[in-house]
């Protein structure tokens, strides 16, 4: 059940409806909202329910175990145990073919004449995102961040809140349980919500499945046909289309729990005007870089040490950041360029000197990471290390060709970099402009807004991006 | 911050914005019926009639036109 379909706007109505009665019942409340959650994903495959009702189920017998003693060692054991099990999980489901697969490219390398049976595993929508969720509230109760949650109610919806359910943002423990123990304002804010939902809206179905469809697609699906200037372009615009569909889905995800009375972090700010490749991280997928940073990169020493040892532990932490993201080699070798730009950038930076603060040697630094960026797209986006190969190579031979390009797939290239310019405190602002309209007004104007940004958009809409990972 | 409203105001206004779109949206709301969870012959039929009955009063025009031109800009190349 994807966000801009008629089925989601049906079961969103009924979860409105459903919190009209229970406006002053904060426990029935939330458990609705769990029902409508396992609703909302048993649209997928009611099966995996079961598997993220066995996460909700470990994760709150976890922290009540790690609760339950004050003696380190014990604490420590049950962590280990309990975000082992996640892992395991997450393991089975997500990296079992792969690892099959990978052996099985070693063992017919070797001549051996045997082959591992593949499990067929289908991926469990989002289940990286609610294993993270998992693991950052049994450490976060480890560290004494966050306290235990004695409700078993607030850890089931806080892992299966099916805004956030299976493309992100992943929100914290410490951010989210807080909200949940509380009963919900009762009002809840409309203008900017609403504002976010409807450009998440258009961003995807208008420019992420037009870029998809008339420029990205074509060129990735066989580079060898096209000329240098459209391999360029699709790279720049797949850059705009993954932009513009994962920034959608977290505007989206922001703007729905808002309206249900919650909050989530922001998880895009402009990533394409960082500077370095570590900017770059503060900037996209927030949520990800930021649990990366303090559950994995920090806990292997982060940068105190040796300059060799902070580097080991850039590139641990993005290669798992890689195949975090799908299980595949391609994966870990985005991870690896990003980790080994990042390695790079650390250890020039004494050498940048004072140009580097200059409006040109901003400009410059900008339009530099862009590009590594854009490298690394080809690697996330491409089929196979073949493709990404033929891509290469096409792209510095200059072959003659006929152009996939238009003006219009350009203009939308422009038009995402435009939107991608706009501040993320615009919504909350031009909200804030127009916050006396009438309350009907709302409904008339999105209604508008909805057939409009329908009417613009191709025929049918594709999943997102990040529902794979 | 922006003046806030209540569950029952908000579903007011996600009522009042289902009805706009399914109103100048008629068009493409019989296909999405088509695959929607929604779907079935009665609501499907009721669908056809609603979309037939929208286009007799020319309430698909603004949705035509802005299809329209949209698909006109994707193709002048």
């Amino acid at each position: 059940m994807l966000f801009p379909t008629l089925d989601f706007m049906l079961f969103f109505i009924v979860v409105l409806a459903l919190m009209v009665p229970l406006a002053h019942s904060h426990g029935l409340r939330k458990l609705a909202l769990v029902a409508a959650s396992y609703f909302f994903y048993a649209q997928w495959n009611w099966h995996y329910c079961l598997l993220l009702a066995g996460s909700s189920v470990l994760t709150y017998l976890g922290g009540i175990g790690i609760g339950a003693t004050s003696v380190q060692r014990v604490r420590k054991v049950i962590v280990g145990i309990t975000v082992a099990m996640h892992l395991l999980l997450l393991s089975t489901f997500k990296y079992l073919d792969f690892l099959v697969g990978s052996a099985n490219h070693l063992l017919h390398a070797a001549g051996a004449g045997v082959e591992l049976p593949f499990m067929e595993i289908i991926l469990p929508v989002g289940i990286s995102f609610f294993t993270f969720h998992g693991i950052s509230y049994l450490v976060d109760v480890y560290r004494g961040d966050v306290a235990v949650c004695r409700r078993p109610v607030d850890i089931f919806l806080y892992l299966s809140f099916f805004p956030q359910l299976v493309a992100g943002p992943i929100v914290r423990a410490s951010f989210f349980l807080p909200q949940l123990a509380r009963p919900p304002a009762e009002r809840v804010p409309l203008a900017e919500p609403v504002l976010l939902i409807l450009g998440g809206l258009f961003k995807k179905v208008v420019i992420a499945t037009y870029l998809a469809t008339d420029l990205v697609d074509p060129v990735f699906f066989d580079p060898s046909r096209f000329g240098t200037v459209d391999l360029v372009l699709a790279a720049y615009g797949y850059a705009v289309q993954i932009y513009c569909d994962f920034s959608a889905y977290t505007d989206m995800a922001i703007g729905l729990a808002a309206l249900l009375g919650y909050r989530f972090p922001i998880n895009f700010n402009q990533p394409y005007r960082a500077q370095s490749l570590r900017e770059f991280w503060q900037r996209w997928h927030i949520s990800l870089s930021s649990w990366l940073r303090d559950y994995l990169y920090k806990p292997l020493g982060g940068s105190r040490g040796s300059r060799w040892f902070t580097a080991r532990n850039l590139m641990i932490t993005m290669l798992l950041g890689g195949i975090w993201h799908g299980a595949a080699w391609k994966f870990v070798a985005w991870g690896g360029l990003h980790g080994a730009g990042l390695v790079i950038e650390r250890w020039a930076k004494p050498w940048s000197g004072d140009w580097a603060h200059t409006p040109l040697g901003r400009a410059v630094a900008i339009l530099v990471v862009f590009h590594i960026v854009c490298l690394g797209w080809i690697l996330f986006r491409a089929d196979s290390f073949a493709t990404v190969v033929v891509y290469l190579e096409t792209l510095v031979r200059n072959q003659d060709a006929e152009m996939q390009a238009t003006p219009f797939t350009l203009g939308l290239i422009v038009l995402g970099l435009a939107l991608h310019a706009v501040p993320r405190d615009v919504p909350g602002r031009l909200a804030r402009l127009i916050g006396d309209y009438p309350a009907w007004m709302w409904g008339v104007t999105a209604g508008c807004a909805i057939t409009a940004i329908d009417a613009l958009g191709p025929e049918g809409v594709a999943p997102f991006i990040y529902f794979q990972f | 911050m922006a003046p806030g409203v209540t569950p029952r105001q908000l579903l007011g206004i996600a009522l009042v914005s289902c009805a706009v779109a399914a109103t100048l949206g008629a068009t493409p709301l019989a296909s999405w019926v088509d695959g929607s969870i929604a779907g079935g012959t009665v609501v499907q039929q009721a669908a056809d009639d609603w979309l037939a009955l929208t286009q007799r009063a020319g309430l698909d025009r603004p949705y035509t036109a802005l299809r329209q031109a949209m698909r006109g800009a994707e193709a002048a190349d």
